[in-house]
């Protein structure tokens, strides 16, 4: 009884070890389609919309899709995530994408998969002629009504004021002094 | 007590007047004077030179655009803020100590000024082309700021010192010292100034506003020589802490350059009795404080160009640390501020003679640390080209020898005509215990000083 127990124990796992789990070969198979080929960017950003299916045709919805792009960093090119949405009922999403540099750049939309749902990638071109930039160069300085050039001559013009007050407190010394012409005003510091 | 104070005064008074009468000078003085004459007039004849030949006969290069020009602008910048600067808020803070080297501060600043404006017109190469600044005058330029607050500068600290002045050149008329020419100056310029209790208020009004807005305007004057730099996106010039550190650094190689004048001046005018350990000690406690101040700041700025190390960052710390700029920066580093701060601070070289030695060491860092500013950033290439180059040829060296030795003569030809200590600040110093004591506020009312019966009892 107890050699039958140890054979059975062991077929159990060497059955649980062997055998994938039940719902992963039930994964429905997934696609992604982009809505355009080639997307061009020109100094503003693109707004990329797809959609997320099935084998059979029919949509997945709540699908989170993340768009990645190959980016440099220290010398390194890596894929960065740059944006990601998750789709609808109809199976859609839109992705808004900024993109800092320049040229042709190959993005991957990537679904990982979902419960019922397997992963699945699509690649989507960008041409880039312009990048967009995180904020507006142009125009350049400080928009304010408050922000003139002229200004800077307000701390001189002040200064220059003062000076003007010192000589005129100069002028009034010479003229305590001529006042004081008796002699017996005059004490003098000599 | 009268007899000993009228001794004082006489006494004070010939050594004041001392270096303006007469012969003063003597033969080795006319020597001095000449010789130094000889070798302005040396750099006038290079700056011919090169107005007439054109910038090519100096080291400047489409690379390198500012040399030893701006280098010594921003040296004598600095120079010219700490004396001014420094009698301001002695005066301000009511430092008694103060009394017998304000006057020398304040000349400081003039001809430091002077020189600052010279040194801009020998760097732009076309002299008859000045007046565009104002003409085209383009005020988001930090170099019409620069124009501006110099200009401003100038201008308070000629009034400054001439309002310092105006007792003193009243003693001097009625001294009759100086002959007839200069005895007509100091009657111009002496505004009938009798002592009078109305004369007195209008100065000690006017001398305390000036006080108090000259620091201000000083300390403007070496932000906005670093905004120069600091406005553009050159590396090492590329930084928010340039005002400051700018600003520390002149008050460093001012105040140095204070203690050199005067160790001189005492010296030469045997002003010893005035001019004490006392005030050598307490302007090397306030290099002491500037100089580690200023270490602060160097450290800073290099600590976070090194960690981040930015390519062109990177390039500008590599050629100051080891490359071909290391000499003057470790020079400036170790001689020019380290070494001072350790003089300094140690009890034992609190001396004149080690006080004086540091602030020569700090003079000679400070302009090798301006140096170290000015060229390497210029001669970083902003493209993918080699380093830049600069050589001084022998016309930047003239002009700049004339620069340092016009710096001497003008001071001489100064202390000619104008008593280098203030009389009437130090005898006003021995009454103090019985002066009110914020008398030099613009506010204060009349103090009982100088109520007529106590201003006629010097005469």
């Amino acid at each position: 009884m107890k050699r039958l127990l140890a054979v059975a124990s062991l077929g159990f796992m060497i059955a649980a070890v062997g055998i994938e789990p039940a719902h992963a070969g039930d994964d429905v198979a997934t696609t992604i389609v982009a809505d355009q080929g080639p997307v061009t960017v020109n100094g503003q950003p693109v707004e990329l919309r797809f959609h997320v299916r099935d084998a059979a045709g029919r949509p997945v919805p709540g699908a989170l899709v993340r768009l990645f792009v190959p980016v440099e960093f220290m010398g390194e090119t890596k894929n960065a995530i740059v944006g990601e949405g998750t789709t609808n009922d109809g199976g859609s999403a839109v992705i808004r994408f900024a993109p800092a540099q320049t040229g042709q750049v190959v993005g991957t939309l990537a679904f990982w998969g979902s419960t019922g749902y397997a992963p699945s990638e699509a690649t989507v071109t960008f041409d880039i002629q312009k990048p967009v930039y995180a904020y507006d160069p142009a125009p350049m300085g400080l928009q304010a009504w408050w922000a003139r050039s002229y200004l800077i001559l307000v701390p001189f013009a002040v200064i220059w004021a003062i000076y003007l007050l010192l000589l005129w407190l100069v002028v009034r010394v010479r003229r305590a002094g001529a006042a004081a012409s008796a002699p017996s005003d005059i004490a003098a510091t000599s | 007590m009268n007899a000993t104070i009228d001794d004082r005064r006489r006494r004070l008074r010939e050594r004041a007047e001392a270096p303006i009468r007469p012969g003063a000078w003597g033969v080795r003085g006319r020597l001095l004077v000449t010789g130094l004459a000889l070798v302005v007039g040396w750099g006038i004849f290079a700056w011919i030179w090169q107005v007439s030949h054109g910038l090519v006969v100096t080291g400047l290069n489409n690379h390198v655009s500012w040399g030893v020009y701006l280098t010594n602008f921003v040296f004598f910048a600095g120079i010219s803020m700490a004396g001014t600067l420094i009698s301001a808020i002695l005066r301000l803070t009511h430092a008694e100590w103060r009394r017998p080297i304000t006057r020398l501060a304040e000349m400081i600043t003039v001809v430091a000024l002077v020189l600052v404006a010279s040194m801009v017109v020998a760097d732009i190469g076309r002299p008859d082309r000045l007046q565009f600044v104002l003409l085209h005058a383009h005020l988001r330029s930090p170099l019409l700021w620069d124009f501006l607050s110099i200009s401003t500068y100038i201008a308070g600290s000629v009034l400054y010192l001439y309002l310092a002045l105006v007792p003193d050149l009243a003693i001097l008329r009625d001294g009759g010292v100086g002959g007839r020419v200069r005895g007509r100056l100091y009657s111009a310029l002496s505004l009938g100034w009798r002592g009078l209790p109305e004369q007195r208020r209008l100065l000690v009004r006017a001398i305390g506003v000036m006080a108090i807005v000259i620091v201000p305007v000083a300390v403007s004057v070496h932000s906005v020589v670093s905004w120069i730099f600091g406005m553009t996106l050159r590396s090492g010039w590329n930084s928010s802490i340039f005002g400051p550190y700018f600003v520390v650094g002149a008050i460093f190689s001012g105040i140095a350059g204070i203690v050199v004048v005067m160790a001189i001046f005492r010296r030469v005018y045997h002003l010893e009795e005035y001019i004490t350990e006392k005030h050598f000690r307490y302007l090397g406690s306030l290099l002491l404080a500037a100089g580690i101040m200023y270490a602060y700041f160097t450290l800073s700025e290099y600590a976070t160009v090194g960690y981040k190390m930015e390519v062109g960052g990177a390039s500008l710390l590599s050629a100051l640390l080891v490359g071909r700029y290391a000499p003057y920066f470790w020079f400036f580093a170790i001689f020019g501020t380290i070494a001072p701060i350790i003089l300094l601070a140690l009890p034992r070289t609190r001396t004149v003679k080690w006080i004086v030695t540091a602030a020569v060491l700090v003079n000679i860092g400070m302009w090798l640390k301006r140096f170290v500013i000015v060229i390497p950033s210029m001669a970083l290439p902003l493209m993918p080209y080699e380093w830049g180059t600069y050589r001084p040829t022998w016309v930047e060296w003239s002009i700049t020898a004339a620069a340092f030795t016009a710096f001497a003569l003008l001071f001489m030809v100064l202390a000619r005509v104008f008593p280098v200590i203030s009389v009437w600040e130090i005898e006003e110093g021995w009454e103090a215990p019985v002066a009110a004591p914020r008398r030099l506020l613009p506010i204060a009312a009349p103090s009982p000083r100088v109520t007529p019966s106590r201003v006629k009892e010097p005469s």
